[in-house]
């Protein structure tokens, strides 16, 4: 009579999967005990059987096609994932990011467009000066607070263009041994034409900073 | 709908700007006219200015804070004189104007020529001041008024103011 373990044990010698001490003990039942033998039988029978049916099923089957369909599968749910995320995206996207968008037609920003050119000409018109100020450098100054923007000692004409509403000094000429600075802040400020001797000229720079280099 | 609404109110915009932008030129060229065709007087205040705190000379209320800003070493102000000078004659052809001259309490002479006034209404002087032998050429709007300094005086120096008057219907005191 043979036990549970007994099967077990004679199963994993039908598979191969004794060791080769046990594998020669079952081998040796088998021989010499008949209920061993035709247990041995009926599991290669079985076994040969179900090797059979695996081969014939696998046989049966079209390879070529089973990847097709596979692949089509994994498109198709692909694609079916990019659409929920797009369409979760659009959800989750602010209500004014959707506004915009729909603003932001070419119709509407033509309308923008034209708003923003009318409004920035008006602004330009009203600011910009006519004349704008060139050729401003420099500052030195024996006293004047505002800052100074050109200093004139016999400078080559015009040494400033002018503007419509401040005072443009356009040459000087200084044929003496006195200094001639101009003081005319580049903004309305107050022009002031400082006629100075060489000493004061010097002194002129005394709120200067000292020379650092 | 909302797009009609933006692209009309940018045309009424351009409207508006179209119709700002032909009437501003004709007020200034009414403007240029007028300074053109109207006699021109220079103001010259003849100011002297020290570093120790002086009396406020009420003939300076006017330009005190400027003053006080544009020479700000110096404390006192007092008006020393001054002149009107009929420095443009429309009558006269341009660059024919008769030189205009002041004596300056340090014995100087300033000199002032005009020369003509420019299409945007700025009129040209020559400015020159004989024994430091400068000469200086400025474009000045009306109504503008501007410093000649540094002359040495009396412990101080000479600030002169120069002012522009306009024509007289548009004359501002000064």
């Amino acid at each position: 009579m043979m036990t549970d373990e007994d099967f077990e044990k004679l199963s994993l010698y039908v598979d191969g999967m004794l060791p080769a001490e046990e594998a020669t003990q079952v081998a040796a039942r088998i021989a010499a005990d008949a209920a061993w033998a035709d247990a041995y039988r009926a599991m290669r029978r079985s076994g040969e059987m179900m090797r059979a049916h695996a081969d014939a099923t696998v046989a049966a089957v079209d390879a070529e096609a089973l990847i097709a369909r596979v692949n089509a599968e994994l498109d198709r749910r692909a694609a079916g994932a990019a659409r929920a995320a797009a369409v979760q995206a659009e959800r989750e996207r602010p209500g004014l990011m959707r506004w915009l968008s729909t603003l932001l037609s070419p119709p509407v920003m033509l309308g923008v467009a034209g708003v923003a050119a009318a409004a920035a000409f008006f602004v330009l018109r009203q600011s910009a000066p006519e004349t704008p100020p060139e050729g401003k450098s420099a500052l030195v100054g024996l006293t004047p607070p505002a800052p100074v923007t050109q200093v004139a000692q016999t400078p080559s004409r015009p040494a400033m263009g002018p503007a419509e509403t401040i005072v443009a000094v356009e040459a000087v000429e200084s044929e003496g041994v006195k200094t001639v600075l101009v003081s005319q802040p580049a903004d309305d400020g107050t022009t002031v034409i400082w006629l100075l001797d060489e000493a004061d000229a010097g002194a002129g720079s005394a709120g200067a900073q000292d020379d650092p280099i | 709908m909302k797009s009609t609404l933006l692209v009309a109110l940018a045309c009424a915009l351009a409207l508006c700007n179209v119709a700002l932008a032909q009437q501003t030129p004709a007020t200034t060229q009414t403007g240029q006219a007028a300074a053109a065709n109207s006699p021109i007087r220079l103001k010259v205040s003849v100011i002297h200015a020290f570093k120790s705190e002086g009396l406020a000379d009420p003939k300076l209320d006017k330009i005190r804070d400027e003053l006080t800003e544009a020479f700000a070493n110096y404390k006192g102000f007092k008006s020393l004189q001054t002149e009107e000078l009929a420095i443009y004659d429309p009558a006269q052809p341009a660059g024919a104007q008769a030189a205009q001259s002041i004596r300056l309490p340090n014995g100087e002479t300033a000199e002032f020529r005009h020369s003509g006034v420019s299409a945007k209404g700025q009129h040209s002087i020559r400015f020159s001041l004989a024994q430091a032998k400068v000469v200086v050429d400025l474009k000045a709007p009306l109504r503008k008024v501007f410093y000649q300094a540094g002359m040495k005086y009396a412990g101080g120096i000479l600030i002169l103011a120069m002012y522009l008057t306009p024509p007289v219907s548009e004359a501002a005191p000064k």
